[in-house]
């Protein structure tokens, strides 16, 4: 046995690979919005009073938490685009894939936190003689966006976690950007483990800085400070 | 133009495609054992009293938890055999990873679940003359185990959805299968359709079991 580490090539490679964590990033990022859109949109319909809006909203959430993100992806950048005549890019189907997915998990997250405020906090508003849009927006929203931080934040890091999947449909992101590497020095280990070790200082900043957040974010119950 | 629909396509690749189905749900199978089993060891570990082993098992867990298990994978069959003297398999490979990585999240969310228990119910059954692991056993998993299920269902579910990413390294389960079949009949919306919709029976499925477990096993005592 003996294969000998090469320190250099993992230490060459660490920052190559850091390099790419923008293009990991943006692809997040972009995925993300999306997904905040999505849930804002598909939460409103889950909680609406028509039955066939709620449906439409179950439905696509348990669709898209109930089939694996690699599966939906194949599906929106091979299958999709036969059907429509059209191409699209890989970047393109990346983020869709990629927001779409994540807006189910966010549609639970938003929902959740929009139906942890009592109704007392309503009718508390009311009673201090608000409009249903004040109290929407200085009451239930500022309370909510505190609540549903950590789960977003969380969130946030699954979708850049996940993210690496989108090298399957050839974005060049961190993951892609290894397997060249690999293919060009034969040197799997050093360079799989730099990957890894790029994702989890990456994933570590951002969920560190999701505590950090949250706890600026804490409110006192009774200074309001 | 219009596009034509056919669906029947897979008819003729019916019974190759079950098979690869039977695959993905016995590596599912596996990597959801092994990965509860190491979970419950490695949560007991991080409740240890030894900092040591404490630190062990965080850095553990934190390792598995914030790197994609797709590096995992290709770490652990591309990388790791030049490291070990035996032949690992893809298939060894990916359930080797996908349980190691499933145990680091369940041993969160089964010491969540023992964090969940109030420590003065281990004070009252100390106090009644039972041992700890009496105590533990009657007392605190029983509470516990209600507590996390929803938690550990949806972790399963998870690891289930997981083991899609086994068809990057060639494991013959179902989605690597579907790929195969979709560059052989340039049908990819049609197949990926009937991927997707096998892949949320078994989650639909999965998830009923759990309610059923909830409402008739777990079912609360005290009511």
């Amino acid at each position: 046995m003996g294969y000998d580490f090469n320190a250099a090539i993992f230490w060459k490679y660490v920052p190559k690979l850091w390099a790419a964590a923008g293009a990991t990033l943006w692809v997040a990022v972009a995925a993300i919005a999306l997904a905040s859109g999505v849930g804002l949109l598909v939460a409103t319909a889950k909680l609406s009073k028509w039955r066939v809006v709620r449906a439409i909203g179950i439905v696509y959430t348990e669709f898209w938490r109930g089939t694996p993100l690699l599966v939906q992806l194949l599906w929106l950048y091979f299958g999709i685009p036969l059907v429509l005549g059209v191409t699209i890019s890989a970047e393109l189907a990346a983020v869709l894939a990629l927001g779409l997915w994540s807006g189910a998990h966010v549609t639970e997250i938003f929902r959740g936190g929009i139906q942890s405020i009592e109704d007392t906090q309503h009718y508390a508003g009311y009673s201090l003689g608000m409009t249903p849009l004040q109290v929407a927006w200085r009451v239930v929203l500022p309370q909510t966006a505190r609540r549903i931080l950590p789960p977003f934040i969380s969130q946030f890091v699954v979708t850049v976690k996940y993210s690496a999947l989108v090298s399957v449909v050839g974005v060049v992101e961190i993951t892609k950007r290894a397997e060249m590497a690999v293919v060009s020095t034969f040197r799997p280990l050093e360079i799989y483990l730099a990957a890894a070790l790029v994702y989890f200082v990456l994933l570590f900043v951002i969920s560190r800085t999701g505590k950090l957040l949250e706890k600026a974010l804490r409110v006192d119950a009774l200074t309001g400070q | 133009m219009a596009y034509h629909f056919h669906f029947e396509v897979i008819d003729r690749y019916l019974l190759p495609f079950l098979h690869a189905g039977r695959v993905t749900l016995t590596v599912a199978g596996l990597c959801i054992g092994i990965g509860t089993l190491l979970g419950l060891l490695v949560g007991a570990l991080r409740a240890s009293r030894s900092r040591i082993l404490r630190g062990v098992c965080t850095v553990y867990v934190e390792a598995f938890r914030l790197t994609p298990f797709m590096v995992q994978l290709l770490f652990a069959y591309l990388a790791l055999p030049l490291i070990v003297p035996f032949r690992i398999t893809p298939i060894a490979a990916a359930v080797l990873t996908l349980s190691l990585n499933a145990s680091a999240y369940a041993s969160e969310v089964f010491r969540a679940g023992i964090q969940s228990v109030p420590q003065t119910q281990m004070a009252a059954g100390l106090a009644l003359g039972m041992t700890r692991i009496q105590v533990f056993r009657r007392i605190i998993i029983p509470q516990g185990v209600r507590v996390v299920f929803p938690a550990y269902l949806s972790l399963m579910i998870q690891v289930m959805k997981d083991t899609s990413i086994f068809s990057i390294i060639a494991v013959p389960e179902i989605t690597g299968y579907t790929k195969y079949l979709a560059s052989q009949t340039f049908r990819s919306f049609e197949l990926y359709t009937i991927l997707a919709l096998f892949y949320f029976a078994v989650t639909l499925t999965l998830g009923q079991l759990g309610r059923v477990i909830e409402t008739r096993v777990l079912k609360t005592q005290f009511k």
